[in-house]
């Protein structure tokens, strides 16, 4: 039966002996491409902590000047922050530093990109319904952590973006009332720049986050274990009563380490065509300079995006004022995230709906759930797009403002219109569906081409 | 054959999770059909996959080796790559050859999901008190003991305004249309202080502080957004306005830099200029307004 | 329309002529003062530039630099007062000529001898202001703080140039040459500021162009690229999205693709506890 070369033969067979067959229940793997995307984000990952634990030995999280003295003929013998010049030494002096950095940006770039995309699977599929409420929060707290991994990553070289990204997220911070302002204080330490802000940064980035990420993964891959994964529909096995899948051992290690595999090589093959970490002309940090087209990482986009094209209008009342700064940068994504928080609690409150679903819907299934997932999808794109009014202008030549406008006008429309059709779209396949029920012979006839 | 069969014939009729889809065009498939040849060949596979793991392995042994002698990052990337296809092809084997297939289990019984934490309430309780007496008492020491002035720029009267290399500015020294960004002579490069020193190309109008303008058309203002706070470094000649590369808000420095378009809702704070006995220019005050974003709390 | 234009011809045929003869003169005079070959080829270069510029220029800004009499691009503006630099400038960066076929300008960008010429036929003529500076030897590392504080909020940090709102756009510097670079610096051309020599010495200057020639040789990879922004970031990172995407698929796939299938293996046995 076996196929494997015989040593390897034998440590499977003894292992998945061990693990599968005397468990109270085996673990089971889907492995299709839906949940694939989960597991490449594992995987980045898995890359993510081997170049940053390799990186974190030789960068210093320190604004004082050092005199930089090494191979990079723009700044040799030149003072630079600390961090800084441990970037470029990192870059430039180290075997291999370079391209462990742009590794590590490349593989940050899947990360928080599968995680999304693992994220509007959930979303449309409904698979955070019951029994997976759980599983579904600890993973909103795993989204949050990489979106404050990216924020912080980005901080750390102390390059010229950071002057800007600093201030603002002083802005922001400073911009809730009452509290906002000391609590401002307190994070950055007033003038800029401090060393608090970037020990902070670099605690978070390199202990408190990986520390925190590792925990919830693991905290929801037994969630996932102990609830048995949710399955896309399949004629052969009803994937309510019964979950289907593949062992641990040996298929999903083998798939986990062929993906692994495959995604390092074409994350190290991107690092050579790919200048994805390179900061030396950006330049290092200066107190109150900018640069042109100031952009954060683009996984924080959307409050970007929101701050640019977000009106100029502030409602003062009782001592506090609700400037668009806060709206844009702190409600909004507050708003999002809760909303995605609060969807599965909403949606069974709405329909009535405490089954427990093993079975995960078609994204048209439900109108309410098809209307929620395409206005929060199409608000993130369009926020995220908004960043780049700047570029879009350079790119096409109409004016900035008109750009901004566009983004205005857009937003407000956009989202209702393709929440309406998406609704539509999903009414209409209930509405076939019951007909179907009323009538079985309806589905013995494949459906004409304009159908689909 | 047969045990998919029975599996078949137990999905119940009009089960609400077993929903055949109208729009599926092969109602039947199984996606884990077997397929392919049975005849394997041992011996061709087993040099196949040692053969891969091998390259690998060697491309790895390589790589270190060029790792150590400091190579260039497409040397060691292509090489790195190279070892990264050769393990991804001998694992494909791995897993085409080694898969056991699916095996099915029944779902587990339903669960409440909140049932650990109601049954740790106590726990989970206390935990949470703690941390709302704990997260109302920071706030409260916020209020009480956080810092409520406004950050300050280091500007007093008197002061002469100077380049980051500390040289005093004269009028004579900015043409029409110029532009410096200047400190105290005793902040040079603080970032709060930072203002931005502009020849307009006409007589500025209000509500620019008229009393603030020397020479007739030098007007200065805080470098320092009143949206977010990045530098507003971007001065246009032709509008004399300052454009903010960060959120794209623009200030018509000919109108006491107020907003014009873009997201910012104040204007920017004007510093108050003067000339000293020297010839130089000096401020004749602080900052109008606190330099940076406009916070929370009015 | 026409008709105006060739009424306004005669005159302005008979002013190129009186200018030629004062040219002429002036050279003859200043020829026989100095009686050497240079001098020669610098009177030939004036009147080359003279003619050149009542070709090229004068239909707009007028035979006299008085400023277009036309409409749109032909009414262009007076230039009796224009630093030499800013002239320079706008001919060596391709802006003028702009190329107007009914009037007869027809060249895109002049040759380096036509523009010394034009510069020489003004300087001597109309006698403008200022002059074509010229670029030193300079340090990258401290022209990199100076472009910073000074230039990198329009032009961006690596001199890819950008948006300065209103239909204001920043051109990129790096491909300019460096006396392009000084000259604008210092005459702050169209939407630009100027930084005067208080603001900007001459060496600082030196060494900002010394900064902006290590950004254009700044190593590209293999596609072309190099530092990227984040925007640009954000679209490679979209495409390696995709391969990503494609390594996924032919993971969750593996088996179909395998010539190499072991028979049989694709049943669900139920899991029983033992």
């Amino acid at each position: 039966m076996s196929v494997l070369p015989s040593p390897l033969a034998r440590v499977a067979e003894s292992l998945d002996s061990r693990i599968g067959r005397r468990a109270e229940r085996p673990s089971l793997w889907p492995v299709g491409f839906g949940a694939l995307i989960s597991h490449a984000a594992i995987v980045a990952f898995g890359v993510l902590t081997v170049t940053g634990l390799a990186l974190a030995v030789a960068y210093r999280p320190a604004t004082g000047l050092v005199t930089y003295s090494g191979s990079s003929e723009l700044y040799d013998g030149q003072l630079l922050p600390h961090a800084f010049a441990s970037i470029v030494r990192i870059s430039e002096d180290l075997p291999g530093g370079l391209l462990l950095r742009r590794v590590h940006v490349a593989a940050s770039h899947i990360f928080l990109l599968s995680l999304v995309a693992h994220l509007l699977r959930v979303l449309a599929t409904g698979a955070f319904r019951r029994p997976r409420i759980g599983t579904h929060l600890v993973g909103v707290g795993l989204l949050v952590i990489a979106i404050l991994f990216a924020y912080t990553g980005e901080l750390m070289p102390f390059s010229l973006v950071a002057a800007s990204s600093l201030r603002i997220l002083e802005a922001v911070v400073s911009s809730v009332p009452l509290i906002g302002e000391p609590l401002a204080e307190i994070i950055t330490g007033g003038q800029l720049p401090s060393d608090r802000v970037l020990i902070g940064a670099w605690a978070l980035h390199v202990i408190l986050l990986p520390g925190a990420f590792t925990a919830l993964l693991g905290w929801h891959l037994w969630l996932v274990h102990r609830r048995t994964p949710a399955l896309e529909r399949r004629p052969d096995v009803d994937v309510a009563r019964r979950g289907v899948g593949r062992p641990l051992w040996p298929d999903a290690i083998a798939r986990f380490a062929l993906l692994t595999a495959g995604l390092t090589t074409l994350l190290v093959a991107s690092a050579v065509v790919v200048p994805w970490a390179d900061i030396e002309l950006e330049g290092p940090f200066y107190a109150a300079e900018a640069t042109n087209s100031v952009h954060p990482a683009w996984v924080m986009f959307f409050t970007t995006g929101a701050l640019r094209v977000f009106p100029p209008i502030d409602v003062v009342l009782l001592g506090m004022r609700i400037t668009n700064v806060l709206v844009a940068a702190a409600i909004v994504p507050t708003i999002l995230i809760g909303m995605v928080v609060a969807y599965p609690f909403l949606e069974r409150r709405l329909l009535g709906d405490r089954a427990e679903h093993h079975a995960l819907d078609h994204p048209l299934d439900v109108p309410l759930r098809a209307g929620v997932v395409t206005f929060m999808t199409t608000v993130g794109v369009l926020l995220t797009a908004a960043a780049g009014v700047d570029v879009l202008s350079s790119w096409t030549g109409v004016p900035v403002e008109e750009v901004v406008t566009t983004f205005r006008i857009t937003l407000v429309v956009l989202p209702l219109l393709l929440t309406a059709g998406a609704v539509a779209l999903s009414r209409r396949r209930v509405a076939r569906f019951a007909a179907l029920e009323e009538d079985p012979t309806v589905h013995t006839s494949p459906p004409a081409e304009g159908d689909r | 054959m047969g045990d998919r069969d029975r599996r078949t014939d137990e999905l119940p009729e009009h089960h609400p999770d077993v929903r055949h889809d109208p729009t599926d065009r092969a109602p039947g498939r199984r996606p884990s059909e077997p397929t392919g040849p049975s005849a394997p060949d041992h011996a061709f596979r087993r040099w196949w996959f040692l053969g891969w793991v091998g390259a690998s392995a060697t491309a790895l042994v390589v790589l270190a080796a060029l790792w150590v002698l400091d190579s260039d990052i497409e040397v060691l990337g292509l090489v790195g790559a190279a070892a990264g296809v050769a393990a991804t092809v001998a694992l494909h084997h791995l897993v085409v050859a080694g898969d056991r297939g699916e095996r099915t289990i029944d779902r587990p019984p339903p669960v409440d999901e909140a049932a650990p934490f109601v049954a740790r309430r106590r726990l989970f309780g206390g935990v949470l008190g703690v941390g709302a007496v704990l997260g109302l008492g920071g706030i409260g020491a916020l209020l009480r003991f956080g810092s409520r002035v406004p950050e300050r720029s280091a500007w007093t009267a008197g002061v002469r305004l100077s380049t980051l290399d500390g040289d005093p500015v004269r009028p004579d020294d900015l043409p029409l249309g110029s532009v410096v960004t200047v400190w105290p002579a005793d902040a040079l490069g603080s970032e709060l202080s930072a203002v931005m020193l502009i020849r307009l190309r006409e007589l500025p109008v209000p509500p620019t502080e008229l009393g603030g303008v020397v020479d007739d058309t030098l007007v200065a203002y805080s470098r320092l957004c009143t949206h977010a706070g990045c530098a507003v470094a971007l001065y246009r000649d032709r509008d004399q306005a300052l454009f903010c590369p960060c959120h794209q808000a623009t200030f018509d420095a000919r109108r006491g830099a107020v907003p014009v378009s873009g997201p910012a809702s104040y204007p920017l704070p004007q510093l108050p200029l003067g000339i000293d006995d020297d010839g130089f220019v000096i401020a004749t005050g602080d900052l109008t307004a606190p330099p940076g974003a406009v916070g929370g709390t009015v | 329309m026409i008709a105006a234009r060739g009424g306004r011809r005669g005159p302005r045929v008979a002013t190129l002529v009186g200018i030629l003869l004062v040219v002429i003169g002036w050279g003859a005079v200043a020829g026989a003062q100095e009686p050497s070959t240079g001098a020669d080829a610098a009177r030939d270069q004036i009147v080359r530039g003279g003619e050149l510029f009542q070709a090229q220029c004068a239909a707009c800004h007028g035979t006299q630099l008085e400023g277009g009499q036309g409409e749109g691009d032909l009414a262009g503006p007076a230039m009796t007062d224009v630093d030499i630099a800013y002239v320079d400038l706008t001919m060596r960066t391709g802006r003028m000529p702009i190329p107007a076929p009914e009037v007869g300008v027809r060249i895109d960008q002049l040759h380096d001898d036509q523009r010394e010429a034009i510069n020489a036929y003004l300087l001597a003529v109309f006698d403008l202001p200022g002059q074509i500076p010229t670029v030193g030897e300079g340090e990258a590392a401290r022209g990199q703080e100076l472009y910073i504080r000074n230039c990198a909020a329009c032009h961006g940090a690596a001199g890819d140039g950008g948006i300065a709102g209103a239909d204001n756009d920043v051109p990129p510097l790096a491909s300019l040459d460096p006396i392009a670079l000084v000259e604008g610096t210092r005459v702050g051309p169209f939407t630009m500021p100027a930084f005067d020599e208080a603001v900007l010495s001459d060496q600082q200057l030196d060494d900002i162009v010394a900064y902006l020639a290590l950004a254009e040789e700044a190593p590209r990879t293999a596609l072309g690229v190099k530092e990227l922004g984040q925007v640009g970031e954000a679209l490679f990172a979209l495409g390696l999205a995709l391969l990503a995407a494609v390594v996924v698929w032919v993971v969750a796939r593996a088996r179909r693709w395998s010539p190499a299938e072991p028979d049989g293996f694709a049943h669900t046995e139920p899991f029983e506890p033992r």
